[in-house]
């Protein structure tokens, strides 16, 4: 079937080349000494996915007052008039938008050092700092940052702008009964601020487009935006707006707006269906990440555009590629580098597709032992370079210890990038060596990504636990890492009606999942599951039937009936061969650590190899 | 040892080929003030601020010897050659004052993470730091050698930049502790490598030293038998030895203590060192006020005194210690300078609003000849308008600051009424000092409802408690702190604030013998504590008292005394009957009536209810507020 999501739209007059929009993301790709601008950094993140062929690029959202800085190097649209004409100058023909926005009370007043504004002085529950009220001046400095932004992204050369009312975003608290108390006309009519920000911004760009993002379900149906709610205030705006994107999550539920593969893949298709208006473009966004998703949305007429936000991440070209008939590489929904707005400013990546370019002329044959996702990307690139390649697993299928993760719940995706991988590289003539051990040569060109090795020790190793399944009994899973492996093995298990508790030495367990947005869930999963949680403890002692912790700080121990203990700590890096040209050892069996490392170093090694 | 050592704090000492001023050190620590991983214009100003304080000696931060090592985002690279310009203006800002400065090198080793980098953590094992929790690479001889290269790298362009010396981290956050502490025979062979790579450097002309790794607060990790015995090894070849406590990423409230933590605690680490070792030792440990440093050298712990903190709060510290002033102390919140540096912000203090912002200037509290002399009428004494007060009278003008109740201190003193806090006091009573010295009449049980002939008010009324509306014995924490109300019997603790109000009045109940559980919605009970590295020693105190601590729970209201818990997590409802219910929640700005038509400028809780930097921060900025009077 031919895919309609690279046809291509008309939205406000202006024709977007594709039907797939890539939507405002916090990237930190600024240049430190102009944190406030968009740099160069952004250019290239935004031209290659418009050389992929994308239809509409919403920038990184900007800041429409200087009182509003609600991460460090959060655009400030003052600043970002030469970068925005960069952008639109780089991706033509896409349409660029502008992103637009004030986080209010979602925002943080450590670079201000002044209070946050928001409609009430209600605390975000992320940071429990309480907002001053915003007063009928800054209402009016709002709304006037608004248009003045609209207008200078136009003038910039931007195809319009895309106004947030979604998560983190002032409009989006003046809405919502969670965080608009007030008692004057902005609170007697939640909408009316919206309104008039949506009417300056048209009075400011005549006939250029004007997009809205805009919460449709805060999750919170006891005050919340809701679908009936959010549908009222798309009728009042639609003579104002020509595209509109839905998206859910309030303040209590930040996870919710972009989750991880936890939820499945278009969970808002029903609701977007819902709040349709007429004479609106709408788009759907909501982990569509799967090409035959997005084109039986847009078949059905259930959206006029899909957001690939992610999918376009994992693969700048994937509309090129769809167009071309072929399988872009997938986005897993890990959240694990996509998820960056974060204090700690880590530059946007993607756990499948690393920053990495590794192409060069073709070189003599390489053997890459092991086909776990540091192999496969190894091979891969090296194949597509032209490089003879011979790709050998000691095991009977390709994935390495994906191949079990896979197994566990919200980790299924991984299945579809091993399966990916040996598509891709079967159509480029590259079989698998399966079931075959590999001596490693004292010559020539070689990759070894034969992976980790479990630590010695009494308990039963996590990747065995994995692989092999857990003996009977009560499962205490000591877990002094938190990457979230143990978190998962711990549902499953529960799922399957055992006793569980988990062990970890920190306040909460899987502190990793911090980074992938499932931190709160995962706690409640395992609440809900039964899962005893026992942090700030490690184990001390075991027995037979019982394992002994302690509590790191008081020293105070306790008892948890275990009939398997299973070891979730660090595996460990096999011993390898001598350093020596040529040769190049990639992923666990460097040291153990997640599929981002194992990928980013296949290709680092075929980028060396090709050099 | 070379006899008896001069033991004044005020004598100057040397340090191999230099000689310090005086005995006030001002220690490495994290400012965060990198940008692009190159010191700034920022550096100089606040380094500079405390060699005009009056400094001995200042140590930069630490300066990285390896690109790929990278924590934290704003780690200096030394191994840039662009560094040098900021080296320079740092070393000019710190010797036009008089005194000396060295950088800080090291490598963060295993205590490091990718996130940066994207390549493998470098580590002295393969062990996982329990902070980054990433299984590092273990380096070989061969990538130690190339450290070794980037610390003569670092050196070199440390000597270019005029600076004058190089001290070697070994210590909080290092490799070459990892290497010690895992009693690695690569150890002490890699370090004199490092000190003899950083001496060919720098020369004979500049100082080198070491700081060394004594308690590391682990079981079976180092202690000050450690760093005597690394100290006696690298003595020949060093001009001065530091001393630390505590592992960055794993005993990190050794290092910096909260509140409550005794001046001195770690003063064993140096006297240790300096009854082994002939060459000078820095000794560090919460010394806030002079008398805690002149102690410490008096009694012999240590010949110099390491003054972090302290000379963040008060960058004169150093000469008002020797002139015999009072100091606007330290008082251990940790809010601004560890709790923010934690996020990578940069570097504050609740009590100096300048402190980080040196660079800037913009909170100076100069007298403006131009301006004319205004009657100002500060309205509250609490923090905001303390600050306000003592910064408009020093600005030139006519101030009277009006309290409505018999105390100063608002909120400020009431919080410092609790088990641990009392220290919250001294910021009371340091600016109380300062307003009067600064000439501003003070007028207690003063209730204002109109300007009088104020020319312009600065309101800093603070807030007041939100109590919620529930059908049961509810009273908020204030009126447990002023002495109001004593509940006894089951207390619950409703932490739906942040900060201290709960843990500090849970505490309060648990030790007069009430049976005290609190409640949060959060994931983590006493949660905010942990920013200020204060939740351990409470979480200790708290089991010690039997003090209960409930999560993931939200009341939803209460009926005849009974309370309706919901645990958010599962939708499971509880119910709650306790003879008492405290509440710790988000207060309300208070804004009084007030008569005027001069200006007035509002600053603090009574714009927001915020915490104790933010209400100094903009009592100190009010005058800038004023406008044409």
């Amino acid at each position: 079937m031919r895919a309609v999501l690279g046809d291509p739209v008309v939205l406000g007059g202006r024709t977007a080349p594709a039907r797939v929009l890539f939507g405002p993301h916090v990237t930190h790709l600024a240049d430190p000494r102009r944190p406030r601008a968009l740099g160069p950094g952004h250019v290239a993140h935004y031209r290659a996915r418009a050389a992929g062929g994308t239809g509409v690029i919403v920038t990184e959202v900007a800041s429409v007052v200087a009182g509003d800085h609600p991460y460090e190097d959060a655009p400030l649209a003052a600043e970002c008039g030469p970068g925005w004409s960069a952008i639109a100058e780089a991706c033509r023909p896409a349409l660029v938008l502008a992103g637009l926005g004030h986080a209010g009370g979602q925002g943080s007043s450590a670079h201000t050092r002044g209070p946050l504004h928001a409609p009430s002085p209600v605390p975000d529950p992320a940071s429990g700092e309480v907002p001053a009220a915003l007063d009928e001046d800054g209402i009016a400095a709002v709304v006037a940052g608004f248009a003045d932004a609209a207008a200078a992204a136009v003038a910039a050369g931007c195809d319009g702008v895309e106004v947030a009312a979604g998560q983190h975003a002032l409009l989006r608290q003046f809405l919502s009964g969670l965080t608009n108390h007030r008692d004057d006309a902005y609170g007697a009519d939640r909408a009316l601020l919206l309104v008039e920000v949506l009417a300056a911004v048209r009075a400011a760009v005549g006939s250029a487009v004007v997009g809205l993002r805009l919460t449709v379900d805060e999750l919170a149906p006891w005050a919340g935006v809701t679908p009936a709610s959010a549908r009222e205030v798309l009728g009042r705006v639609a003579h104002l707006v020509d595209v509109v994107v839905p998206v859910r999550g309030s303040a209590l539920s930040v996870g919710a707006t972009r989750p991880d593969a936890h939820t499945a893949p278009g969970f808002l298709r029903g609701t977007v269906r819902s709040v349709r208006v007429d004479g609106v473009a709408t788009v759907l966004a909501g982990s569509v990440v799967d090409p035959a998703l997005a084109d039986d949305v847009l078949a059905s007429g259930d959206a006029d555009l899909v957001e690939m936000t992610r999918a376009q991440l994992a693969a700048p070209d994937l509309v090129a590629t769809v167009r071309g008939g072929a399988v872009p590489r997938p986005c897993v929904l890990t959240n694990q580098h996509c998820r960056v707005r974060d204090v700690r400013n880590p530059r946007i990546g993607c756990t499948v597709a690393p920053a990495v370019t590794a192409t060069g002329p073709t070189v003599e044959p390489v053997l890459v032992v092991g086909a776990g996702p540091a192999g496969l990307e190894a091979a891969l690139c090296l194949a597509r370079a032209g490089v003879p390649v011979r790709l050998v697993e000691r095991d009977d299928a390709p994935g390495g210890l994906l191949r079990h993760v896979a197994g566990l719940p919200g980790r299924e995706r991984f299945a579809r990038l091993v399966a990916w991988y040996a598509d891709e590289l079967g159509a480029l003539g590259v079989t698998v060596a399966l079931g075959t051990s590999a001596e490693v040569p004292a010559a020539g060109r070689v990759v070894v990504a034969t992976g980790g090795v479990d630590r010695p020790g009494r308990a039963t190793p996590i990747a065995a636990a994995l692989s092999h399944g857990v003996p009977p009994g009560p499962v205490v899973l000591d877990d002094p890492l938190g990457d979230g492996a143990a978190v998962a093995l711990a549902e499953r298990l529960a799922a399957d009606g055992r006793e569980v508790a988990i062990v970890a030495p920190g306040v909460l367990v899987g502190p990793g999942l911090a980074r992938t947005g499932d931190l709160v869930d995962a706690q409640a999963r395992l609440a809900r599951a039964g899962v005893r949680r026992v942090t700030e403890a490690r184990v001390t002692g075991r027995s037979a039937d019982a394992v002994t912790v302690a509590d790191v700080v008081t020293g105070a121990t306790t008892t948890l009936p275990a009939a398997v203990l299973v070891d979730a700590g660090p595996r460990r890096a096999p011993s390898t061969p001598a350093p020596r040209p040529g040769l190049h050892v990639v992923g666990d069996a460097v040291a153990p650590r997640t599929v981002a490392e194992a990928v980013r170093e296949g290709r680092v090694a075929a980028r060396e190899l090709l050099a | 040892m070379t006899g008896p050592r001069v033991m004044g704090l005020g004598d100057p000492v040397r340090l191999g080929p230099r000689v310090a001023r005086n005995r006030i050190v001002f220690p490495a620590h994290l400012t965060n003030a990198a940008v692009a991983r190159r010191p700034t214009p920022q550096h100089a100003a606040y380094y500079g601020a405390r060699a005009a304080g009056g400094a001995g000696l200042v140590i930069t931060e630490e300066q990285s010897v390896d690109p790929a090592d990278r924590p934290y985002e704003k780690l200096v690279d030394g191994t840039d050659p662009a560094v040098v310009p900021g080296y320079r203006a740092i070393a000019e800002a710190v010797h036009a004052h008089g005194a000396l400065v060295v950088a800080q090198l090291g490598h963060n080793g295993g205590q490091s993470s990718s996130l940066y980098s994207l390549t493998p953590v470098d580590g002295a094992d393969d062990e996982p730091d329990p902070m980054f929790r990433e299984v590092p690479r273990p380096l070989s001889d061969a990538g130690l050698a190339r450290l070794v290269d980037g610390f003569g790298l670092v050196a070199s362009h440390v000597a270019a930049g005029g600076l004058d010396g190089v001290e070697v981290q070994c210590s909080q956050a290092s490799l070459i502790r990892q290497l010690v502490s895992s009693r690695s025979p690569r150890a002490l062979t890699f370090l004199l490598s490092v000190l003899r790579a950083v001496r060919e450097a720098i020369g004979p002309d500049h100082v080198l030293g070491v700081r060394v790794q004594g308690d590391e607060g682990v079981p079976g990790g180092l202690t000050a038998a450690d760093a005597v015995a690394v100290a006696r090894a690298v003595e020949a070849h060093v001009d001065y030895v530091s001393t630390a406590v505590g592992v960055a990423t794993r005993t990190l409230p050794m290092i910096e203590p909260p509140m409550g933590v005794p001046a001195g605690y770690a003063a064993h680490v140096p006297s240790a060192v300096r009854a082994a070792v002939s060459v000078p030792v820095i000794g560090v440990g919460r010394f806030t006020t002079p008398a805690h440093a002149r102690d410490t050298v008096r009694a012999g712990d240590c010949d110099l005194v390491g003054v972090v903190r302290g000379q963040i709060a008060d960058p004169a510290f150093a000469a008002k210690a020797l002139r015999g002033e009072r100091v606007r102390r330290c008082i251990g919140c940790n809010q601004e300078c560890i709790a923010r540096v934690g996020l990578n912000q940069r570097l504050g203090c609740a009590v100096n609003p300048s402190a980080g912002r040196e660079a800037a200037n913009d909170l100076a509290a100069s007298p403006r000849a131009e301006s004319p002399v205004a009657r100002v009428l500060v309205v509250g004494g609490g923090p905001a308008g303390l600050a306000a007060a003592v910064s408009a009278a020093r600005a030139g003008h006519a101030v009277t600051l009006a309290e409505a109740s018999d105390v100063l201190g608002g909120q400020l003193a009431l919080a410092a009424r609790a088990p641990e806090r009392g220290e919250l006091a001294h910021a009371v009573a340091d600016l109380a000092y300062e307003a009067r010295e600064a000439g501003v009449a003070v007028r207690l049980r003063s209730p204002v409802t109109s300007a009088g002939d104020a020319d312009v008010v600065v309101l800093a009324t603070g807030a007041r408690p939100a109590v919620p509306d529930w059908d049961a014995r509810v009273v908020d924490v204030t009126e447990v702190l002023a002495g109001r109300v004593a509940p006894g019997g089951r207390v619950l603790v409703v932490d739906a604030g942040r900060g201290h109000a709960a843990t500090s009045t849970a505490e309060l109940l648990a030790r007069r013998g009430a049976a005290v559980t609190t409640v949060t919605s959060a994931l983590v009970a006493a949660g905010d504590l942990a920013p200020t590295l204060d939740r351990e020693r409470w979480r200790r105190r708290a089991a010690d008292l039997g003090i209960t601590e409930l999560t993931d729970r939200v009341v939803l209201g209460a009926r005849d005394g009974v309370l309706d818990l919901l645990h958010h997590l599962t939708g499971v409802r509880e119910t709650w009957t306790p003879d008492w219910v405290v509440h710790a929640g988000p207060p309300a700005p208070y804004v009084p009536e007030l008569v005027t038509d001069v200006p007035v400028v509002r600053v603090g809780d009574c714009v927001a209810p915020r915490d104790l930097d933010a209400a100094i921060r903009e009592g100190t900025g009010a005058c800038e507020q004023f406008g044409p009077l």
